[in-house]
């Protein structure tokens, strides 16, 4: 039988899914510069000495890779024995404690190579074995994708600049993995305790008296993780939270992120400060003054109590006020204006301007004048929410006769892209019948108010333009042969065009986003030797615009679900190429890990 | 005074409504979570192996009809039911999807309508004079769901709580928990009367008067012989093991049992279709159940004469995705699917051996022949003997008809038969 090359391709395709290295998480999500931290990372297709991780940016490299083996579940009798010998080694005996001798037991005893070397493993090993015997999961929120576990090993150098990297795993048989957040900080961390079996009386909180400082934790079923800080009387403090900003987006989970809850009590266990978002963000931040010099307790939980290894935090607690808000601008390229400087004076709508405004009061309606002609073509976007704004917008549109012409609340777009969950900012677009005197109004939708809520207004002719995104931050490319990446355009303002991709580092067919279509498979080829290490790779899309050929970069993206319903595209830093050989391997890590006996 | 009221509208409807050669019993299989097409009653061999997973279509006892490998027991009992390969709406959320195919309406519009159960329930029971509630649900209910809607209370389901697996199905209210004798519980419900002393000054009271209808109603039950329908014991270790003793399969069994009883509407919530994750590996451990569960029922039905005067319908609120999801978190899953799902109907009227509506070479549109919910269940509104334009009675005294208008394509008039006088 003859077989099509597509037919293959996309077999080719299906089985690079399935075997490429997959990371849900990364535990802790940051480190201090000039510290070597032991990251545990939660994933999938990890192969062994095979995998190499890779932090983006400078100054900071991975130093080694151990995959955890895959505990499978012992009987009664093994994970007594198990459990015993961990509590011998925590009493400072090292020896192996007798095995049970009833054949019966033996027939059940399952191998695992570190529950036969417990006295060789280090502590974060040894926990993570008492923590898989031991510790609550749902198994309802369970997720094969986060099975397998890998101690990841790096350097951040003391030079290494901070802020936010990627991690990504890779190996040569399977290819590059999606990338995880992970930040470096200039201030000490702390990682939350480590699990301790029930059996055993649990360590004393430490206080922690050194501030600034990071607090890191993962949230299981349940939990509720606590801290102990030491506060100064009189001084202003802010705890910053990071859960849902390190895991925007997850699909097995509703609401689909972490939604952390901070509270802080006083040293008579009593509440003093409470806190679970700022504003409509789910990434809390809590402010507190102490009038009396202490200890206080942190709790951070789920909202919902909910938890699994991939629900990880970061609390950042420094001295500082609150602060307003600080937004970039994101209408850079057109002329601004502030809403407070027009006072009655009508704006310029033939060409695209900016107007920055802030909704300081309740009720407050902000009105903007223009004069406009028959047959004009106009777009007015407000851009708050998407800009990390409190404000959700309104807008209505009057004419000089105070006739209502259009009226503009959450405006639907054709893809999410970024972590926003729902698009709430207005937008309108229309051609005007008459000329004349036009009045718009914008408001709060929910009459909230204050420093922070601002807005930026783009008014004026429309914009044809076009962006494209790719819905993998990466390509893995069997040696030999070709691997296809799906990209999205999203098409604005009357732009209808087809679009192009073109790589100038990768071999690409079926490159044009035809007319019609808002999405393409796009295949590539690798071009280059073959060094089976990623690499990073420019992609550009071409279109003409009135006229015009255009070439713009292409967002490298990863979609993400968002409670089993939602797709959105997850801005990446880079978009990687890697050559992989293929192979036909095992990828069900729970079947690769562990035998009986 | 209202209730009164309520209660005169409502028998003026059933005066109208029923009509004479009907279903006299329903059982609802409510495949919950959403059960897959492709691995039930939809196979696609022929599909790409990220739609099918290599999973082959087996042949039916009717000469035309495939149904897939996971399903062996049910394909020789196709004879018995017809398929509809087409169903489709606009709903892929839990909750609003389980709405809509249980109401036939949309979610929304500030009415909450009654699930099927309940309207079955209501129209029949004039006729119907057992002492089980007429609308039983085995054995736990739709979670964020109202059966009843805004019909009286006195039509909400029985729902029997409990595990038909164990020795004993213990009943909520109904069968004992524990070793409790009847005339330890007699002489219980007698102290309680004793204790009773808002009855004393409250007698007449209306409200007062329900609560003690409704408690004499289930006196009778527990005391009565009406509780051995559910008492699994009373039927044959070899009968049992013809269902298979999984909660669907003793579920399915109790499920005759009620209609043997003349319980009008019998629903059994299955769990655990909701497959995102592992999803071929549970559908083997759920279709093998669910399997053995209607193929005995059907079989059994027929058997005793009663699948003539019994309605079985089995789906869930929609299908699941035909291109498997490998990506994280899924890793071989299917997600929601309310574009193109498929049902099962059988007895009541229904003809076997048919097949309604054929979906593409994916099963990720509908081909041929859309079945909308509200035809559907208008079909077996129709076949029950209830005009699904009819009315029902509404608390605020508000206009409500059973469903809404059929859709273009219409209700299942090609599988009846041939006994609606409408």
């Amino acid at each position: 039988m003859r077989i099509s090359y597509p037919l293959v391709l996309c077999v080719s395709c299906a089985a690079m899914l399935h075997a490429a290295p997959y990371i849900g998480y990364v535990y802790p999500a940051g480190g201090q510069q000039g510290t070597t931290l032991q990251l545990l990372v939660g994933g999938s297709g990890i192969l062994s000495k095979n995998d190499f991780g890779h932090v983006t940016g400078e100054g900071v490299t991975v130093r080694d890779i151990i995959v955890v083996p895959n505990f499978p579940n012992p009987s009664g009798v093994q994970q007594k024995w198990i459990l015993s010998w961990l509590e011998n080694i925590a009493d400072g005996k090292m020896e192996r404690p007798p095995m049970p001798t009833l054949q019966e037991h033996l027939d059940e005893w399952r191998e695992n190579p570190w529950w036969e070397t417990l006295d060789k493993l280090n502590d974060l090993q040894r926990n993570l074995v008492l923590r898989d015997l031991l510790a609550r999961r749902n198994a309802l929120q369970s997720a094969p994708s986060i099975r397998q576990m890998a101690i990841v090993t790096v350097d951040i150098a003391a030079d290494a600049p901070p802020g936010l990297r990627e991690l990504r795993l890779w190996n040569s048989v399977s290819g590059v993995s999606v990338p995880r957040k992970f930040y470096v900080s200039m201030m000490p961390h702390q990682c939350e305790p480590r699990y301790v079996s029930p059996s055993r009386p649990q360590p004393p909180l430490p206080t922690i008296d050194t501030i600034p400082v990071a607090v890191d934790g993962q949230l299981m079923p349940g939990e509720v993780d606590v801290y102990k800080f030491k506060l100064e009387k009189n001084k202003s403090y802010r705890f910053t939270a990071q859960a849902r900003s390190l895991l925007p987006f997850i699909g097995d989970a509703v609401p689909g992120h972490c939604q952390l809850v901070l509270r802080l009590l006083d040293s008579d266990k009593k509440e003093i400060a409470f806190v679970d978002d700022v504003y409509f963000y789910p990434d809390p931040i809590l402010y507190y003054k102490p009038t009396v010099a202490g200890e206080y307790t942190l709790e951070v939980r789920d909202n919902l109590y909910r938890g699994r290894e991939d629900f990880v935090y970061e609390i950042a607690l420094e001295q500082g006020e609150p602060a307003l808000k600080e937004y970039p601008n994101p209408l850079p390229n057109m002329p601004q204006t502030k809403y407070s400087d027009l006072k009655r004076n009508s704006i310029d709508i033939s060409q695209p301007q900016c107007v920055t405004g802030v909704i300081v009061n309740k009720n407050q309606y902000d009105t903007l004048r223009f004069k406009g002609r028959k047959g004009q073509s106009l777009v007015i976007e407000m851009i708050a929410r998407r800009n990390n704004s409190p404000v959700d917008g309104i807008m209505r549109l009057y004419d000089d006769a105070g006739v209502k012409l259009a009226e503009a609340d959450d405006y639907k777009e054709a893809i999410n892209v970024g972590e926003y969950i729902q698009q709430v900012d207005p937008y309108l677009s229309m051609t005007l019948l008459k000329d004349g005197e036009y009045r718009l109004v914008l408001a709060d939708r929910l009459q909230g108010c204050g420093a922070d809520y601002r807005y930026w207004l783009r008014i004026g002719p429309a914009m044809p333009d076009f962006a494209v995104y790719s819905t993998v931050s990466f390509v893995n490319i069997p040696v030999g042969s070709a691997a296809r990446v799906r990209f999205i355009v999203d098409r604005k303002e009357g732009f209808s065009n087809e679009v192009k991709i073109v790589s100038d580092d990768l071999v690409v067919s079926d490159t044009i986003i035809g007319v019609t279509n808002i999405e393409k498979n796009v295949t590539f080829k690798a071009k280059d030797e073959r060094t089976f290490k990623p690499k990073p790779i420019s992609l550009f899309a071409e279109a003409s615009i009135q006229g015009k050929t255009v070439r713009k970069p292409i967002t490298p993206a990863d979609q993400m679900m968002q409670a089993f319903a939602y797709n959105h595209l997850l801005p990446a830093g880079n978009f990687y190429a890697m050559q992989y050989r293929a192979s036909m391997r095992n990828t069900d890590p729970s079947k690769r890990a562990s035998k009986k006996k | 005074m209202i209730k009164t009221k309520h209660m005169a509208t409502l028998i003026s409807c059933v005066a109208v409504s029923v009509t004479a050669q009907t279903a006299k019993s329903v059982i609802e299989i409510w495949v919950w979570g959403g059960p897959s097409q492709l691995e039930t009653f939809d196979p696609k061999p022929k599909a790409p192996t990220e739609y099918n997973n290599n999973l082959k279509a087996i042949p039916t006892n009717v000469e035309g009809i495939e149904i897939s490998e996971m399903l062996p027991k049910l394909a020789q009992q196709a004879d018995k039911y017809s398929l509809i390969r087409s169903m489709t709406h606009t709903h892929n959320g839990h909750e609003t999807a389980t709405y809509l195919m249980q109401t036939g309406r949309e979610p929304g519009g500030g009415r909450v309508y009654p699930a099927i159960g309940a309207v079955v329930a209501m129209f029949k029971s004039k006729r119907y004079q057992g002492d089980i509630p007429p609308y039983v649900i085995l054995t736990v209910p739709k979670g964020r769901f109202s059966e009843i809607g805004f019909l009286s209370e006195q039509y909400a389901p029985l729902v029997t709580g409990g595990n038909p697996t164990q020795p004993r199905f213990v009943v909520d209210g109904i069968v004992p928990a524990g070793d409790q004798s009847p005339d330890e519980m007699k002489a219980r419900f007698d102290q309680m009367d004793a204790l009773d002393t808002l009855g004393q000054v409250a007698s007449e009271n209306a409200a007062y008067k329900d609560f003690k209808t409704a408690g004499a109603g289930a006196r009778r039950v527990v005391f009565g012989d009406a509780a051995k329908a559910f008492d699994l014991n009373l039927e044959s270790a070899e009968m049992r093991d013809k269902y298979g003793r999984t909660q669907v399969g003793q579920s399915c069994l109790v499920a005759r049992r009620l209609v043997e009883q003349g319980v009008p509407y019998i629903t059994i919530n299955a769990q655990g279709w909701d497959s995102h994750k592992r999803h071929f590996e549970v559908m083997r451990q759920r279709t093998a159940e669910m399997d053995q569960a209607v193929a005995a029922l059907l079989a059994d039905l027929s058997e005793k004469k009663l699948l003539d005067t019994t309605i079985v319908w089995w789906t869930g609120e929609f299908g699941r995705t035909p291109r498997i999801q490998q990506d994280a978190p899924w890793m071989g899953g299917r997600n929601h699917f309310c574009t193109c799902f498929c049902a099962l109907v059988a007895g009541g009227g229904f003809a076997g051996g048919r097949v309604v509506g054929e979906s593409d070479e994916t099963a990720s549109n509908v081909a041929k022949r859309p079945v909308a919910p509200q035809d559907l269940l208008g079909s077996i509104y129709e076949l029950c003997g209830i005009d699904p334009d009819g009315k029902l009675p509404n608390p605020m005294n508000v206009d409500c008809v059973i469903l809404p208008p059929e859709s273009k394509e219409g209700r299942l008039r090609e599988l009846y038969n041939n006994r609606i006088s409408k």
